[in-house]
């Protein structure tokens, strides 16, 4: 307890953050290889497993490329209105940390309903979820306007008072989690565990395209949330994987841009301005809907 | 009390049931009730400053048992202190002449409020020529019991625009008692137990060196006896 009262400096904060950074990605390598051998034994691993991966880690490296240009700006951006907006200044101890990881993964919630809950949020989304795989390589499956959301849902907390370097301290904490659940491996963690925290059992379901688990667990490490909001779904029935209209391609370019490719024809093609309104800001599943009905009519 | 009552759904129904509890206004309303409770709870939590009250009461009883003459262990203390005063650590002359901030008469443990004062002093901080170089904590008129005294928080004039007179620092050499480039504030605090408490104290003196962040980099504390 008196540890957590004590005052951390921020540079000890950027180097926690930096190292997590960095070494996480060998750590989740090596599960993924881990993976591999499993599916291996299970006689699982084909061709079009091992292509989706390396596409997903090839989005990745693009995904890195746009963050590397856009990061100094976003970084800019929380310490601006940190600087000229926070109501308080928080002190910066442990408490202030754990308090801010359990708002960031509030704000990943959020964040996360709201990408899967309109056209231009999950037209970058998408590409987390066209995989029909599930393993480690898909948590670095990456669409090209991941970096952009977090931004509007964790400035808050510079708001807050709580220093940027604590909050993208807390970002990296939440997405490590996160990555950590994309894997088959793991079947059903302690019941506990399983009631408060998200799991990979969890997550499975919210990367299913089973109807009763549509838009189901959005949460980023506490499932409470979604118990709390309504959005909570159990795994029962076994998981079908990827997203309507199937992508069904390993080409990493078709892969990146498939989401806001798909969404900008439907703009294109849109019978009508209201359309293209309710298009940004609609669900997936609406715009989907629609698609079909079209099609039937033109049948 | 929709949110109360969507509260008590969460704890009484089993887990199959609980979709849907919330609708979505509701979910946001919660959302920014926790924001709330969380954020108060950090603003209001258990502070290092706590410790101080077990530090300051230790000093009382150092300083008790100095005056009796009781331990020979502080004795002994006081000695190596003394010891180190004379070899070790070399006797220094603070960078400042004066400083200017706020100032309080104030218990040392709430020396917190004092800081929040000094950050949200518009007046004082756009008085800054440029980014400062240091904030310092300058303690006088320490009470017996080492519990309160007059506290000025500030920067050097030389860093404020028409380089105000402010405090100014009793003349003297300012013995160094803590310094070092990682210090955290309980540190701060139990540095006092490094003083010589056989000799009265005139003035403590704390920089903190800064960033262009505004973080603090190192600090150093320093002592003038009478």
């Amino acid at each position: 307890m008196e540890t957590l009262s004590e005052v951390v400096s921020t540079d000890f904060i950027y180097g926690l953050e930096t190292w997590l950074d960095d070494w996480f990605l060998v750590f989740a390598l090596a599960l993924f290889v881990f993976e591999l051998i499993r599916y291996a034994f299970k006689k699982k691993l084909s061709w079009d497993l091992m292509g989706d991966s390396v596409a997903n880690f090839a989005t990745l490296a693009m995904f890195i490329v746009i963050v590397a240009l856009v990061a100094g700006v976003y970084a800019g951006v929380f310490f601006y209105v940190y600087e000229n907006f926070r109501i308080i200044d928080l002190p910066v101890t442990g408490w202030t940390i754990l308090a801010c990881i359990i708002l960031a993964d509030l704000a990943y919630y959020w964040e996360h309903r709201f990408l899967h809950m309109n056209g231009f949020g999950w037209a970058t989304h998408t590409v987390h979820h066209s995989s029909p795989h599930f393993n480690i390589s898909v948590a670095y499956r990456h669409g090209p306007m991941d970096w952009f959301f977090p931004l509007f849902f964790h400035l808050p907390l510079a708001v807050l008072g709580f220093n940027p370097f604590i909050i993208f301290l807390a970002e990296v904490i939440v997405q490590i989690y996160q990555t950590l659940l994309h894997t088959e491996s793991v079947k059903k963690l302690p019941r506990p565990i399983e009631a408060i925290f998200n799991t990979p059992s969890h997550h499975r379901v919210h990367h299913a395209t089973n109807k009763q688990y549509l838009d189901k667990n959005y949460a980023g490490i506490l499932i409470i949330w979604d118990k709390m909001f309504g959005s909570f779904a159990q795994e029962k029935e076994t998981v079908n994987y990827g997203v309507f209209p199937r992508v069904n391609s390993v080409n990493p370019l078709t892969v990146f841009f498939s989401g806001y490719g798909t969404f900008f024809l439907r703009l294109w093609h849109a019978p009508s301005w209201s359309h293209r309104f309710k298009l940004f800001v609609k669900s997936p599943t609406w715009a989907w809907q629609q698609e079909q009905q079209e099609k039937k009519g033109s049948n | 009390m929709l949110t109360i009552y969507s509260w008590y759904c969460i704890l009484h129904l089993p887990i199959t049931t609980q979709v849907l509890v919330m609708n979505l206004f509701v979910s946001i309303l919660t959302s920014i009730i926790i924001v709330v409770i969380v954020w108060f709870g950090v603003i209001y939590q258990p502070s290092s400053t706590d410790i101080d009250i077990i530090t300051s009461d230790q000093a009382h009883e150092i300083a008790k048992e100095i005056t009796a003459g009781t331990s020979p262990f502080i004795a002994k203390k006081i000695k190596t202190n003394t010891d180190k005063n004379d070899v070790k650590y070399a006797v220094y002359n603070t960078p400042v002449r004066s400083v200017f901030g706020v100032e309080q008469h104030m218990k040392i443990n709430d020396i917190e409020q004092l800081w929040s004062k000094f950050y949200r002093d518009q007046a004082l901080q756009s008085k800054l020529n440029d980014y400062p170089t240091a904030a310092y904590v300058l303690y006088r008129n320490i009470s017996k019991d080492f519990k309160n005294a007059d506290i000025t928080i500030g920067y050097h004039s030389d860093e404020l625009s028409n380089k105000p007179t402010g405090v100014l620092l009793p003349v003297g050499y300012y013995q160094t008692v803590l310094t070092g480039n990682d210090i955290t504030s309980i540190q701060l605090l139990k540095a006092w137990q490094k003083l010589d408490f056989s000799r009265e104290v005139t003035a403590v003196i704390e920089r903190h060196q800064l960033n262009k962040s505004a973080d603090v980099t190192s600090v150093r504390m320093q002592v003038i006896y009478k």
